[in-house]
């Protein structure tokens, strides 16, 4: 529990409590997995409770050995992007595969052949 | 026995007919994979005798090139010749393919341009090197030229084929899928005639580095 409350304390979980809350409205409507769903609640959990308590990134600066505390949140704010990047990119791919199994099967529904003795 | 032969094309109407027709006499039947042409590949491809397959949107020669195996398939083939639609290989090296596949009992035939004596530019020669090092990489097995688009495919083949990739990463899937469904394979030397046009059209600097980063995407989803 933080000295006094600022804005921020309240601003950041608050939204965080917004991101789980719509990633659990996705997971009903069956669009993410429960594992996807655990994973954003945990991504989203560390951010609402550093937001409200960030002086928990002090201690854990002091535990990693990482000298200061804002080097501990742009470490692990450029590892949570490369994971959406990634699983952006993966997304497309998937996309992508789904797009072109519907282009192969009208192909193959439509296959156009010379008539005989044209 | 039904041979068919598989031409992926994008835009190739000035080269389709006399392809088509250089072909034809070799199997017994010419698919054209039109893959979402702005010209008429398809209507040329067409009136020079072959069944035509159109993509609505161009997807990539990988997909083209799966929709024509999956024709053969259901249609009964039991040999698939795949064939480049841009007039970089002999047709007159198909019969010799078909041969050797049937006499050496193999599952794949793939062509190579790298045991025969072929003007082939240096840059081509070196990408092609790059690829096959990343395909021994990722299948565990070394070729002389795995990124061809000439191959034979028997009928105990063809069902384990599935080709997932859009671009020209699928020829380094199916060396992989080669290696996984345990299919037997060897190479024969074709001939191949570079033009400017195909020299345009075909994998460049750019391409290749999708290719490779596309490579290591689909086997981290794996």
């Amino acid at each position: 529990m933080p000295a006094t409350i600022n804005l921020f304390n309240i601003l950041v979980p608050l939204f965080a409590l917004i991101m789980i809350a719509k990633a659990y409205s996705h997971f009903r409507r069956t669009e993410k997995s429960l594992r996807e769903l655990i994973t954003w609640i945990f991504i989203w959990g560390a951010i609402g409770y550093i937001g409200f308590n960030p002086d928990i990134v002090t201690r854990l600066s002091g535990f990693l050995g990482i000298k200061s505390g804002l080097n501990v949140i742009i470490f692990f704010s450029i590892v949570i992007l490369f994971y959406i990047v990634f699983k952006l990119i993966i997304a497309l791919e998937q996309t992508e595969m789904r797009i072109t199994r519907l282009v192969r099967g009208m192909a193959l529904k439509n296959a156009h052949k010379k008539p005989p003795g044209k | 026995m039904k041979t068919v032969a598989v031409i992926p094309a994008y835009n190739e109407a000035n080269h389709i007919a006399d392809i088509v027709q250089a072909v034809l006499p070799h199997v017994e039947e010419v698919v054209v994979i039109d893959d979402g042409s702005s010209d008429n590949t398809s209507e040329r491809a067409l009136a020079a005798g072959a069944t035509v397959l159109t993509h609505v949107i161009n997807c990539g020669a990988g997909a083209a090139t799966q929709t024509g195996l999956s024709y053969a398939l259901d249609n009964g083939a039991d040999y698939v010749v795949t064939f480049d639609g841009d007039g970089q290989h002999d047709p007159k090296d198909i019969p010799g393919m078909l041969e050797f596949i049937q006499k050496e009992q193999k599952d794949v035939v793939l062509g190579s341009r790298f045991l025969k004596k072929n003007d082939i530019p240096k840059l081509r020669l070196w990408a092609n090197k790059i690829a096959n090092t990343i395909t021994f990489f990722l299948s565990g097995i070394a070729i002389s030229d795995s990124q061809s688009g000439f191959k034979v495919f028997s009928r105990h083949a063809l069902p384990r084929i599935n080709i997932t990739a859009n671009g020209f990463e699928f020829c380094t899937e199916i060396i992989r899928t080669i290696a996984n469904e345990n299919l037997s394979y060897t190479e024969y030397p074709i001939s191949v005639y570079y033009s400017e046009e195909s020299m345009a059209k075909g994998q460049n600097f750019s391409t290749g580095v999708v290719t490779v980063f596309k490579l290591i995407v689909r086997s981290l989803m794996r």
